[in-house]
This record gives structure tokens, C-alpha cells and sequence, in this order.
């Protein structure tokens, strides 16, 4: 089980439904949700200072997004964060299919999976194994 | 050549011309000069005449006797007192063919004894006849001296201006005379003794090196030196000679000589210090001197050498003379040189070409003179100049008579009397005269009356030394034709810049008036072209400088010649397009070959500007036209049209840019909601609902969100097809896809049992996409089976056919058509539908025409309400690349 979710995604009814079924599938102990890219980096910034080693064990993240979208986090995240919360794992959660953007993301070394919206509890069940 | 021969030749030679008189042949020579030259010789003709003598003869005689040996006189005049008849009978029996020999003693004016033996032989002339005697003489004294008593020799040693000391084999003294310690053989201060060592006598800085001189003779050599003796306060130059005494083959003691030589020795710096003044005047000669020795060796007397060839002036610089001879030069250098050999003192000229060190050749001129019986020089004297500027100048003076000789120009010159004094082929063939017919004669032959003041006044100008420019006339020729020519006058001067009169230089130019003329009439006809033509037709200086303009040109652009002519007009062409226009302009200049097409703008008169389509061409070379050709037209029209055209195509590809871009933005964010719509209802899918209103409702929601998610897939679809830029291709077969395709919809096929008709053998496969293929099949046989008539089976008919264009596609069904008149214009268009069929979503035909125009085919329809459809697809048949 994971123990601290952390869910960026622009779209609160998208939150509430991840919110709805993570509970449902007792997915996470803790969900946190940051609606941009630049909330989740301001949030790790946070982290960072207090030097806490309780940080999110795994984000899913949507990739269009306004102020920051999920690109410019991953490489902010990458050169600045992952060093110190190297267990992170980050899955994509995108509406989008194309597969230059599946690869892309993939390539990222804390990236784990990249699902299509809209996420389902056998998608859940499947990430278990990965985290 | 023999070494020998050349080195002996020099001297056969000098041999050859003392006896030329009688020319003598069959002298062995050779073995004359080989065994005798070194002694005293004489040669004597028939009359007893001396015709010649050694060197040796004259000195001895002079020595003895006291008087010289003059050649011409007679040899009875030389024989000791009371001898001639004895002298007399020697040669005369020589003459008879025998050769003889003698010893006498004589005595001499000083009472001494002197020996001598003598050989004679007879020469030989032509025809073997005798024709002189050759005497050799060798002086035998010395040999009867060793012999004679010990008183005698003393006599000798007291007598002789020589020192002597005779030593045993030990060193120790035996004999001396006087001058033997005057002369510096034994020290000074010593009281002379016999029978003492002779070392005791030596200064101790010379006993080292008299020992060694001592062992030297006693191994039976002589050693010969020169030294100079201080004698009071004169320096006396002393040759000392010491040489072992032999006798019975074994040597029995030394003899030491010591002879005052500072006469000879003053006399040998005189001639080194003459020969060094000389060598300073050669030094400075600008003459090429050299002497060739009988070795062929090669010594150059002159610094020249360096300057005019290159080579360092040292023996081991200068390479073979021979070798270094212009190869067509070297026969007659061998010739002159051969020449020189047997003509001893005569200056033989030759002329060469040499090569220097840099490898070209200089050329010289010269003289090579045989000195080789002279004794002070005994080479060949080579005195030679570097006449290569005066060689060039006369090749170059040469070249020019050829020049002037071989002209088409005639070339005449005048004298200050107006007579012709040459008169080159040029001019005989232009004018008619023969030099010979004309030279002598006046000018004015061949200047027509109405043109003499003309001559008159060129002349006179000529004299005043002005200018006279090349200008163009007339002149009569023999047959009294008027030529037309071209003619340049001008001095020739003498060495004092003085004029001695007038050279003529004419070209006939009758061809080129004639040629002249058809440029004028060129000319006209372009001027004519140029007023009539359709274009606008402007003519313009290099300088850009308008200098004719056409009627049309004038039309076009509403200006008036004034307007125009004789200026530069680029302040007309829109600024946007000057660059085009410069760079026009420059193609043309840099390459006159080149026509350089452009469009551009110009102000016309009523202030508009006027699209042209211009083209520059340079007929600057044409002396027709001498000028940049600009040919244009108005365009105007078109070119509004092209703009607008241009302008509604940008419009448009704005527009659809921005369509694009809304349906991607559509699609994306219908996208989001709907996926959360999706997960919604899958989580109320677990939930129990007792309501049945509710349940109706949540079902209701559940399928119009899933026929959302499916409209929204096949507009996505439709868009990656038409951004796609690369889609495979590969060869398939259509009747696997096809029966792929009838599998997958098997439910409803079953249901509905059609008839279906398939003939695939006429075209079996097609180049296209597997994806599409499919998705067309399944799209056609989906739309068969929607709008087929309920009252009758379905039969469907699916062929295909090839064609030079590519694979055809048929698919027929019997179903319930449509009023193509009606709806042919959006038949294949988006959400299209014909009919009220619930399931049609009117996606499958325009999705049919998006994937197979995408890879370059076409579709088309036919159709029968009532009666039943037919598309007929078209492949095409090459696939297309992205």
C-alpha cells in the first residue's frame, strides 16, 4: 500500500474521482493533491527545507496543465529534487495517447508508467505490484 | 678524341708548322718527342739549313760557345773550328738514308772539356723522300767527369762558379771547393777539414733536416731545394741539389752542389708579379678568357666567368667545357677548335651557345688560339664576349623585318623627298607595285589628286615632330582603283633624333566600310523593330542611362520621351524591388551571354505602379545595338489576380490552421471530462441501486457516455490520419483481409445471411496500408448491411480490377441507395446521413475517403434509390512516399 499519494492534475472532478477511487481500493494511506506543476514543486521546495523523509512515495500526474505543466515538473523535479527523494515514482495520468509522448515520459528515470485517463481499479491493482 | 693524341698534339703540331715546308708525314713523331724533345735537337734541311732547334740546343750553345743559334743560317756556321768538313760529312751521310751515331770532346772556350753524343736520322717528306736530318745531342760530360782523377775534379771544383761537397756513404767529407762554405753547403765559422763528419759543419738548426736529406740519397734519390743565404747584407737565393755518387751500380758516396740562382729567382718574382698585373687587367676585362691546356683542362683568367655563368671561378667548380656547349653548337666548336689545333697562333673565330649554371644558354663570340708551342702559355686560348643581348637583338630585329616582310599591312617608307624607299609584300599586294616597279619613285603615285594636300600637310606635321593620329583615307592603286584605308603615319629618326623620314603603315579597310554599312542597316531595321514592337523595348547604357525607348515602352509607362531619355530612371522602380533589378542588371553585365528574367514594379505617370515582367539581355558587343536590352510588358492584371490569389490561399491556410488547432483542442479537452464521465459510471457499476427510475437513468447516462467516447475516438481517429506524414505500406491481399474483416462482424452476418459475391483474381493485392484497409473493408461492408432493404436479401458483389493507373476496388450491394443527384456534394462529407437509420453516425463514408486520399486513391459513388449502391475505390499504384 502506498503510504502518501500525491496527485497533480488541474481538473478538481479528476481529483475527486482519483480521490473516490484510491479510497475505494485502498490504494494509499494519504492523498495529497496540488492542482499544477508549480504547486507540486513549491510543495517539494517545502519538503526539501524541513528535510523530512516523509515524502510522497508515488505521483500521479496529468501532463497539460496551466502555470507549470507535467513536463517542466519532471525536469525541474529531476534536477533538483530527485537526488534527495530518490524513491519517488511517478506515473503519467494523461488524456493524451500519442506515442512520442508515452516515450518521453518514459525515459524519465523516476517515471514508472503512463496510463490513459480515465484511471480504473484494475489499473490500481496493476501499480501495486510496481511501487 | 685520345687523350694522348691531344696532349701530344699541340707539340706535333708546332713540329708539323717549323716543317711545313717540306710537309712532312712519315716522321714517327711520336717517338721523337717521346725520346728527344727533352735534350738538345736540331733540325736541318737539305742545304744544311737550320730550320729548327730545342730549347736546350740554343742554351748549351750559348753556354759554350757563347753566341745564339739563329734558324735560316747555315749549320757550318755553328761547328767548332776545323770541324765543318767532319760536321759536314755526318749529315750528308744521314742524307743518304742512314742513321748514325757519334761522341765527340771538345774543347771549349774555357779550356774545359765538354762531350757530347749525337744521333742521326733522316726525314722522310712526301714520296719518301729525304728532306732534312734530325740531330739530337746530349751532353755526356758529367758521365767522363766521374770518371777523371781526383786533380782533374779538383781543377773543376775550383773552376766552377758551382759549390760542391763530396761526401762518402758515411757523411764524411772528401771534397769541397771554395764556394762550398761562400755558398752555404758547409757553416761559416768552422775551419774547413776532411775527413771530419759532415754535421760538424751544419748549424744546429739544420742538422735534423740535413740527416734526412742525407738518408734520402742514400736510398738513390736526388733532393733538390731552394734557400734563400744571407751573404753580407744581400739575400742570395741558393739551389741546392744533393744526389748519390754511383758507380758499378752502388752507390759510393753523396754529392752535394749548391748554384746562385738569385738572378733567376729576381727574374721568376718579376714574372709573378708581371703575371699578377696581368691577371688584375684580365680581372677586370669584360672579355670571357680562358686557356685550355693539352690535359683539357680548363682554367678561366677572367672573374667573368662567375658573373656570366654562375660557376665559381675554381678548377673544381667549373664543369666539362664540352658538356656544357649548346648541343647544335658543338660540331662547329669541335671543327674551329680542330682548326685552332693545327693552325698554332692563329685567332680561329667561333660563336656558341654555352650553358650556365642556372641552365640557360649565353650566348659568346670568340676566338680560340693555339699558344701551345709557346711556351710561357702552352694552352689554348679561348677569348670570348657575351654577346646574348646583341644575339637577342638581332633575333629580335630578324623577327621584325619577318614582321614587317610578311605583313597584310602594306609598309612603306618615305625619305625627306617624299621618294619611296621600301616597300614590304604587304604593299605590292595592296597597291599593285612591285618594290622594284615603285622604290625610287614618288609617294604621291599612289595618292589621288584630291588627297595631296592631305599628304602635304601629314608630312609637314611629321617634320614638326607632332603627333599624326591613325586616320582613314583613300589611296590609288597601279590599276587606278580607290582603295579605302586605314593609316598611321610616323619619324623615322636617325641617331640624332633627327627625321629622315616617314614610315607608312595602311590597312585596307574596304571590307571593313562594307561591313560598316551593314551595320548601319542593321541599325535601321532595329530601330524599326524597336518603334513597332509589342513590348515595351528600352535601350540603356552600361551606366544605366535610357537611351531609346519603344512606342509600347512609352505606352506602358504614360511618360514621354523627355520624361525619360538620357537619364537615369531607377528612382521609377518600387524600392522593394531595386535589389531585384541591380541584381538583374549585374547578371547581364558580368555575363553578357545571359538573359536575366524578373518581375517588378515601376511608376507609371498616372502614379501607380505598374507590374512588369522585364528581362535584361547586354548587347553591348553587338555594334549594332552597343547596349543593355530591357524588353518588358504590363503584367499588372495577372499579377493582381496572382496576389489575391496568394492572399485568399494565406487566408485560408490561416483558417485552416486554426481549424486544426480547434479540433485538437476540442478533442483534448472533451477528452478530459469524458474520462472522468467514463470512470464515474464504472464506479456506479458496482453500486446497488433499488430504484428503478434511478437505474433507467443510470443507465441511460452510461450509454450516451460511451457514444460520446466512440464519436470522440473517430474524430481523433480522422485527425492523426490526416496529420499523419508517414504511413506504411506494404503489398496485401484482399482476400485475407477481407474474410478478417468478415469474422470480426460473424454475429451479425449470421443474423442477416447475405449473398456476397467476391472476385479478387483480376488484381489479387494492393500497395497500402494494413490499418486502412481494414478499416475501409469493415466500413463498406457495415454501411451494405445498415442501409440494406428489409424486404429483400442483401447480395453484396465485391471485385477487383487493374489498370495502367493502378487497382479498382467495386463494391456493389442491392440496399436502399440514395438520390445522388441530391447529395452527391456531401455524400462523403462529415456527419453526413441520408437516411433516419438510428446507428449511423454518417463517420464511415468520410472516413473511407480521408484514409484513401491520404495515400493518393479517390472514391466515387454511384447510386439507385431502391436499387442499391455501388463505390468504386481507386489505389494508387505506386506507393506514396511521405
Amino acid at each position: 500500500m502506498v503510504k502518501r499519494l500525491l496527485c497533480v492534475d488541474d481538473d478538481r472532478i479528476t481529483l475527486t474521482f482519483i480521490k473516490l477511487l484510491v479510497t475505494k481500493a485502498s490504494f494509499a494511506q494519504e492523498i495529497i493533491t496540488k492542482m499544477n506543476g508549480k504547486e507540486a514543486i513549491d510543495y517539494y521546495g517545502e519538503l526539501s527545507a524541513s528535510s523530512t523523509e516523509n515524502y510522497p512515495d508515488l505521483v500521479f500526474l496529468d501532463l497539460n496543465m496551466p502555470y507549470m505543466d507535467g513536463w517542466d515538473f519532471l525536469d525541474e523535479f529531476a534536477s533538483n529534487y530527485y537526488q534527495q527523494f530518490n524513491k519517488t515514482k511517478i506515473v503519467i495520468l494523461s488524456s493524451s495517447i500519442t506515442a512520442s509522448e508515452k516515450n518521453k515520459a518514459l525515459a524519465y528515470p523516476m517515471v514508472v508508467n503512463y496510463l490513459t485517463k480515465p484511471l480504473t481499479i484494475g489499473a490500481l491493482q496493476d501499480l501495486i505490484a510496481l511501487v | 678524341m685520345n687523350e694522348d693524341v691531344v696532349s701530344a698534339a699541340g707539340m706535333m703540331n708546332h713540329l708539323t708548322s717549323q716543317l711545313n715546308p717540306y710537309l712532312i708525314e712519315q716522321i714517327d713523331y711520336k717517338n721523337i718527342l717521346a725520346n728527344y724533345v727533352e735534350d738538345s735537337y736540331l733540325i736541318v734541311d737539305t742545304n744544311l739549313h737550320i730550320v729548327d732547334f730545342g730549347i736546350n740546343f740554343r742554351e748549351q750553345y750559348l753556354k759554350y760557345f757563347g753566341r745564339d743559334v739563329k734558324r735560316g743560317t747555315s749549320i757550318l756556321d755553328y761547328a767548332p773550328q776545323g770541324r765543318e768538313e767532319v760536321v759536314s760529312s755526318f749529315y750528308k751521310w744521314a742524307m743518304t738514308g742512314e742513321t748514325l751515331e757519334n761522341e765527340v770532346e771538345l774543347p771549349m772556350p774555357n779550356k774545359t772539356l765538354i762531350s757530347y753524343k749525337s744521333k742521326y736520322r733522316p726525314i722522310y717528306g712526301k714520296n719518301e723522300k729525304i728532306v732534312g736530318v734530325f740531330v739530337s745531342t746530349i751532353n755526356t760530360s758529367l758521365e767522363r767527369k766521374a770518371g777523371q782523377t781526383e786533380s782533374n775534379l779538383k781543377a773543376i771544383f775550383d773552376n766552377t762558379s758551382e759549390a760542391f761537397l763530396l761526401l762518402d756513404t758515411q757523411g764524411i767529407i772528401k771534397a769541397f771547393n771554395n764556394n762550398a762554405r761562400l755558398l752555404g753547403l758547409l757553416g761559416k765559422e768552422q775551419e774547413l777539414e776532411e775527413d771530419r763528419y759532415i754535421l760538424d759543419f751544419i748549424e744546429d738548426d739544420r742538422k735534423a733536416i740535413i740527416q734526412t736529406y742525407i738518408n734520402e740519397v742514400l736510398t738513390g734519390k736526388t733532393v733538390q731545394y731552394d734557400r734563400p743565404y744571407l751573404q753580407g747584407n744581400s739575400k742570395l737565393w741558393i739551389n741546392y741539389s744533393i744526389s748519390p755518387v754511383i758507380e758499378n751500380g752502388q752507390i759510393k758516396g753523396i754529392c752535394a752542389t749548391g748554384r746562385d740562382i738569385t738572378a733567376r729567382k729576381a727574374a721568376e718574382e718579376e714574372i709573378a708579379k708581371r703575371e699578377t698585373k696581368l691577371r688584375s687587367i684580365l680581372a677586370n676585362s669584360h672579355d670571357f678568357l680562358f686557356l685550355y691546356d693539352e690535359d683539357k683542362k680548363i682554367e678561366f683568367l677572367s672573374p667573368i666567368i662567375e658573373k656570366v655563368f654562375g660557376y665559381k671561378n675554381a678548377a673544381n667548380e667549373i664543369p666539362n667545357i664540352l658538356n656544357n656547349i649548346h648541343p647544335d653548337d658543338l660540331e662547329s666548336v669541335i671543327t674551329q677548335l680542330h682548326k685552332a689545333f693545327i693552325s698554332p697562333e692563329e685567332p680561329i673565330a667561333a660563336s656558341l651557345r654555352m650553358r650556365c649554371k642556372s641552365g640557360n644558354y649565353v650566348w659568346l663570340e670568340g676566338t680560340f688560339t693555339n699558344m701551345l708551342m709557346v711556351k710561357e702559355v702552352n694552352a689554348v686560348v679561348g677569348n670570348f664576349k657575351d654577346v646574348s643581348e646583341r644575339k637577342a637583338s638581332e633575333e629580335n630585329q630578324a623577327f621584325l623585318a619577318a614582321i614587317i616582310n610578311n605583313s597584310d599591312d602594306a609598309i612603306v617608307s618615305i625619305d625627306t623627298d617624299k621618294n619611296i624607299m621600301s616597300w614590304n609584300k604587304g604593299a605590292e599586294k595592296m597597291y599593285g607595285y612591285t618594290s622594284a616597279e615603285i622604290i625610287g619613285k614618288s609617294i604621291y603615285q599612289i595618292v589621288p589628286l584630291s588627297l595631296y594636300h592631305e599628304e602635304d600637310s601629314v608630312f609637314d606635321k611629321i617634320y614638326k615632330g607632332e603627333v599624326v593620329r591613325s586616320f582613314e583615307t583613300r589611296r590609288r592603286t597601279k590599276w587606278d582603283k580607290l582603295i579605302d584605308i586605314s593609316l598611321t603615319t610616323s619619324p623615322i629618326k636617325d641617331s640624332n633624333n633627327k627625321v629622315i623620314g616617314v614610315s607608312k603603315i595602311a590597312r585596307d579597310i574596304s571590307e571593313k566600310k562594307q561591313a560598316e554599312e551593314k551595320i548601319r542597316s542593321n541599325e535601321r531595321r532595329f530601330r524599326s523593330l524597336l518603334k513597332n514592337s509589342n513590348d515595351g523595348l528600352i535601350l540603356m547604357s552600361l551606366d544605366g542611362v535610357m537611351l531609346e525607348i519603344s512606342q509600347t515602352g512609352k505606352h506602358i509607362l504614360g511618360y514621354d520621351e523627355t520624361e525619360l531619355l538620357g537619364k537615369t530612371r531607377y528612382d521609377l522602380v518600387h524600392p522593394d524591388d531595386l535589389n531585384k533589378v541591380a541584381d538583374a542588371f549585374m547578371d547581364v553585365v558580368r555575363n553578357s551571354e545571359k538573359t536575366s528574367y524578373f518581375e517588378y514594379r515601376s511608376l507609371a505617370k498616372d502614379g501607380n505602379y505598374k507590374w512588369l515582367e522585364a528581362s535584361y539581355q547586354s548587347l553591348l558587343n553587338d555594334p549594332a545595338v552597343g547596349a543593355i536590352v530591357v524588353n518588358f510588358r504590363d503584367i499588372t492584371e495577372r499579377k493582381n489576380l496572382e496576389i489575391e490569389r496568394e492572399k485568399l490561399i494565406d487566408t485560408l491556410n490561416i483558417k485552416n490552421t486554426d481549424l486544426r488547432n480547434f479540433s485538437f483542442i476540442i478533442s483534448h479537452n472533451l477528452r478530459a471530462p469524458l474520462s472522468n464521465l467514463l470512470g464515474f459510471v464504472s464506479l456506479l457499476q458496482d453500486i446497488n441501486i433499488e430504484d428503478s427510475m434511478l437505474k433507467d437513468i443510470c443507465e441511460s447516462f452510461k450509454t450516451s457516455t460511451m457514444q460520446l467516447d466512440n464519436t470522440l475516438n473517430d474524430l481523433t481517429d480522422i485527425i492523426l490520419i490526416r496529420e499523419n506524414t508517414f504511413v506504411e505500406q506494404k503489398e496485401l491481399k484482399f482476400e485475407e483481409f477481407f474474410t478478417q474483416v468478415k469474422s470480426q462482424i460473424s454475429h451479425s452476418l449470421q443474423e442477416i445471411q447475405p449473398e456476397i459475391e467476391i472476385d479478387f483474381k483480376n488484381a489479387p493485392a494492393v500497395f497500402f496500408n494494413e490499418a486502412y484497409l481494414s478499416s475501409i473493408l469493415m466500413n463498406l461492408l457495415t454501411n451494405a448491411i445498415k442501409y440494406r432493404a428489409y424486404e429483400r436479401p442483401l447480395k453484396i458483389k465485391v471485385e477487383t480490377q487493374k489498370d495502367t493507373k493502378g487497382v479498382v476496388l467495386s463494391f456493389t450491394d442491392n440496399g436502399i441507395g440514395f438520390d445522388v443527384k441530391r447529395y452527391k456534394e456531401r455524400i462523403f462529407g462529415l456527419y453526413q446521413r441520408f437516411h433516419d437509420r438510428a446507428y449511423g453516425k454518417g463517420l464511415g463514408l468520410f472516413m473511407i475517403k480521408t484514409q484513401i486520399e491520404s495515400l493518393g486513391g479517390s472514391i466515387e459513388v454511384e447510386s439507385t434509390v431502391d436499387v442499391g449502391t455501388t463505390f468504386r475505390l481507386r489505389f494508387n499504384a505506386l506507393p506514396i512516399s511521405a
